[in-house]
């Protein structure tokens, strides 16, 4: 729900007019592409003055603020796994693979034989490990 | 007074539990207050209850524990994706972000969850056996007892045996990932089509309905059970990084076909993997307590973790197994190691950290009940019913009782609101939905119209203690309705010809159809007048009208959410089903005189 202008944080007028300055600065890279006309320097002088205009006027711009942010989790989220899938990739399995040449095998997936396995007690209660 | 709070949750059935002097004073799952079902985040809601049910705030606190160890949890974490690869990157990628994003700071966490806790206030980790153990044993009668607990996975066990005596949990040996009871159910869940860590109970009411068809193809492939008790479990058929649905191709070719969404009708499949998977977990289970009582020689036996909700196996331990007398944590799950923590706190020895309390366990157990949630004062219920706009009549408890039989007698469905909350996923008589379990249509019409759940489903009867033998073959009492047993040979009506599968659910077995489960049997709550006395007058009024001394007692909720906690959920729960008549506090509501046809919902729908 919207809050009157004045009660709005400064905090939440400077994300608010922030969100402005992600598609600002797409055009500019368009513009050093040659596929928007017009000169950096315009870009980079306009990036301030939304800024301005988004905190001076947070009601107007807050349906693209949320777009926005919707937009820009989604895009965070999916960022983060493709990077993790990659770490997994050049780490986790060189590595799983380099432990089961060397014999070490971190789970135990025999099919035979018990798996009761010793208690080694409870440890301290004041590690978290 | 010196207060311990203990914290369970980031993974499911977050909860907080607060001790008194060693005495439980208040414990709260967290769904209870958020409405989300099976609520895992961090439970503010519920340490926010808990210190205000005992009038005091976060400087007070003694001690604050957590249920597990969560760096242990990380590791164990990283070396099963390196036990896993190359598979398992998805699961890596959707995990580790959780992990860094606060699970692994859980001191700064629970000190920025309770502002003015004092620096010199120590935080500790239990581990999660060890939490579940505690709530077990150091809330039970006996002074010393074997004690299993087994679950999914904790950070490596997912079985364990302790010796408890005295004040003292001494572990003694453990099963590890990824052999586990708990994921071989879950997985047998998620493939008939029930939600992992909420539907493994609407697998175990599956099951009388199927054939012992697939218990030998499981033993051969699935899962080895050994001599000593102990398990392996066949990883070729199962995939224990899959948050979902846990089996693989192979399970899916092997047992005719892809998971079942829970849209698709069931097959004779479905409930024969059902009633062999219950089989098989029986027999595990069996075998686990003839080890526990091996390795203690105790006649007592404590059961935690949520394997220990199967109150179908919990029944057979009680009858074939070698321990006289068994006691189950009635919230056996992960909220219930919020509990446990804290007792593990309490009773711990000064050397390991804890506050070394002495221990003297009561004939009764110390759970008062399980009634340790919060309640409302009457003239909050009634600020709430107006709120609402609702219509009611305030009653004297006398009138209330005579009404709410009138009701019940005329095979109306009564939802029943009063005293404290319960702690556990069982319903006991204080957040309840009550029927007569004498009405064959009963069962259905509570089902499909009431709750809107599956129509296999059973109900479960609560009965005066009393008068329990008379009706159930139960040795001693089932205060927390954590027991299975055979309804008495004198209650019981031969069926003519048994019809199959999930016909079977039309025909009468019973003085009491509607809590007769197909193969005879029910799951029991005793009553007796000190746990529960306004639950027994209850009972003892219907009986005193009728001569049947029992009730169905289902939980009061519909499909998707939470056990309501308040009058305001009471309300809207009873608008929005096909409940007659609403019995919340001393307010005594009829469906015909409210003035709404429905009403915005309180929690958010959890599909299953």
């Amino acid at each position: 729900m919207s809050r009157p202008e004045t009660v709005r944080s400064f905090r939440d007028r400077f994300a608010i007019g922030a969100s402005l300055i992600p598609p600002v600065a797409l055009l500019m890279i368009a513009n050093r592409a040659g596929w928007v006309p017009g000169s950096p320097r315009v870009y980079l002088t306009v990036m301030p003055v939304v800024l301005g205009l988004g905190m001076l006027f947070p009601t107007l711009v807050e349906p693209w603020h949320r777009r926005f942010s919707r937009m820009r989790s989604w895009l965070g989220g999916r960022l983060v796994f493709l990077l993790l899938l990659g770490v997994y990739g050049v780490a986790v399995v060189p590595l799983a693979f380099l432990m089961r040449w060397v014999g070490k095998r971190p789970l135990d997936v025999a099919r035979s034989g018990s798996s009761w396995v010793q208690s080694k007690g409870y440890g301290s209660l004041r590690d978290p490990f | 007074m010196r207060y311990v709070l203990g914290i369970s949750g980031l993974y499911h059935d977050s909860a907080a539990a607060l001790l008194g002097d060693g005495r439980i004073l208040a414990a709260v799952q967290e769904e209870r207050l958020s409405r989300r079902k099976n609520d895992a985040r961090f439970p503010e809601r519920s340490i926010r209850s808990c210190l205000d049910q005992a009038g005091i705030t976060a400087v007070d606190l003694e001690a604050v524990a957590f249920y597990e160890k969560p760096i242990l949890k990380f590791s164990r974490t990283l070396e099963v994706f390196l036990g896993w690869a190359p598979r398992g990157g998805r699961a890596f990628a959707r995990a580790i972000p959780d992990w860094l994003g606060g699970r692994l700071d859980l001191r700064g966490r629970i000190r920025s969850a309770l502002p003015g806790l004092r620096s010199e206030c120590p935080i500790l980790f239990t581990t999660h056996h060890e939490a579940h153990a505690a709530s077990a044993f150091l809330a039970s009668p006996f002074p010393e007892a074997a004690i299993l607990t087994v679950d999914g996975v904790g950070e490596w066990a997912t079985t364990a045996i302790a010796r408890g005596s005295g004040a003292q949990i001494e572990p003694l040996e453990e099963i590890h990932f990824p052999h586990s009871l708990g994921l071989l159910y879950s997985a047998f869940t998620a493939y008939c089509g029930f939600r992992v860590n909420s539907g493994e109970y609407k697998l175990m009411g599956l099951a009388p309905y199927g054939e012992p068809c697939w218990v030998e193809t499981l033993l051969e492939e699935v899962i080895s059970l050994h001599e000593d008790g102990s398990f392996r479990l066949n990883l070729e058929y199962l995939d224990p990084l899959a948050e979902d649905h846990l089996t693989n191709a192979r399970f899916h070719d092997r047992f005719g076909g892809p998971p079942r969404r829970p849209d698709e009708p069931l097959e004779k499949r479905h409930l024969d993997l059902a009633r062999s998977i219950q089989g098989v977990t029986e027999r595990a289970l069996l075998g686990l307590a003839r080890r526990a009582h091996k390795q203690t020689g105790s006649a007592h036996l404590c059961l935690a973790g949520g394997v220990a909700l199967n109150c179908v196996a919990n029944g057979r331990i009680l009858r074939e197994g070698p321990f006289e007398k068994l006691w189950i944590q009635p919230a056996a799950g992960d909220a219930g190691a919020a509990l446990g923590a804290a007792l593990a706190a309490w009773y711990g020895p000064l050397e390991r950290g804890g506050l070394a309390a002495p221990r003297t366990p009561t004939a009764s157990d110390s759970m008062g009940g399980g009634f340790l949630g919060p309640e409302e004062s009457p003239e909050a219920v009634e600020a709430s019913l107006k709120r609402l706009d609702a219509v009611w009549e305030r009653l004297d408890a006398e009138a209330l009782l005579e009404r709410v039989v009138d009701a019940l007698i005329a095979g109306k469905v009564v939802g029943w609101v009063q005293g404290r909350m319960e702690f556990g996923p069982r319903a006991l008589g204080h957040r309840s939905i009550l029927g007569d379990p004498r009405s064959p249509d009963m069962q259905s019409r509570m089902n499909l119209k009431v709750k809107f759940r599956e129509s296999f489903r059973p109900f479960a009867p609560a009965v005066l203690a009393e008068r329990s033998a008379e009706f159930f073959g139960l040795s001693g009492e089932s205060p927390y309705m954590l027991l299975v047993a055979p309804v008495a040979d004198a209650q019981r009506i031969p069926v003519a010809r048994e019809a199959e599968g999930l016909d079977r659910l039309k025909q009468v077995r019973s003085t009491l159809p509607a809590v007769t489960h197909v193969d005879g049997s029910a799951r029991v709550q005793t009553v007796d007048a000190e746990r529960n006395p306004q639950f027994h007058a209850l009972l003892k009024r219907f009986e005193a009208r009728t001569g049947c001394p029992v009730l169905i007692n289902t939980s009061f909720n519909v499909r998707g959410e939470p056990v309501v906690g308040s009058a305001e959920d009471a309300y809207r729960c009873f608008i929005n089903s096909q409940i007659d008549v609403l019995a919340v506090g001393p307010c005594y509501l009829e469906r015909e005189r409210q003035p709404h046809a429905a009403l915005p919902r309180s929690f958010e729908a959890i599909p299953d």
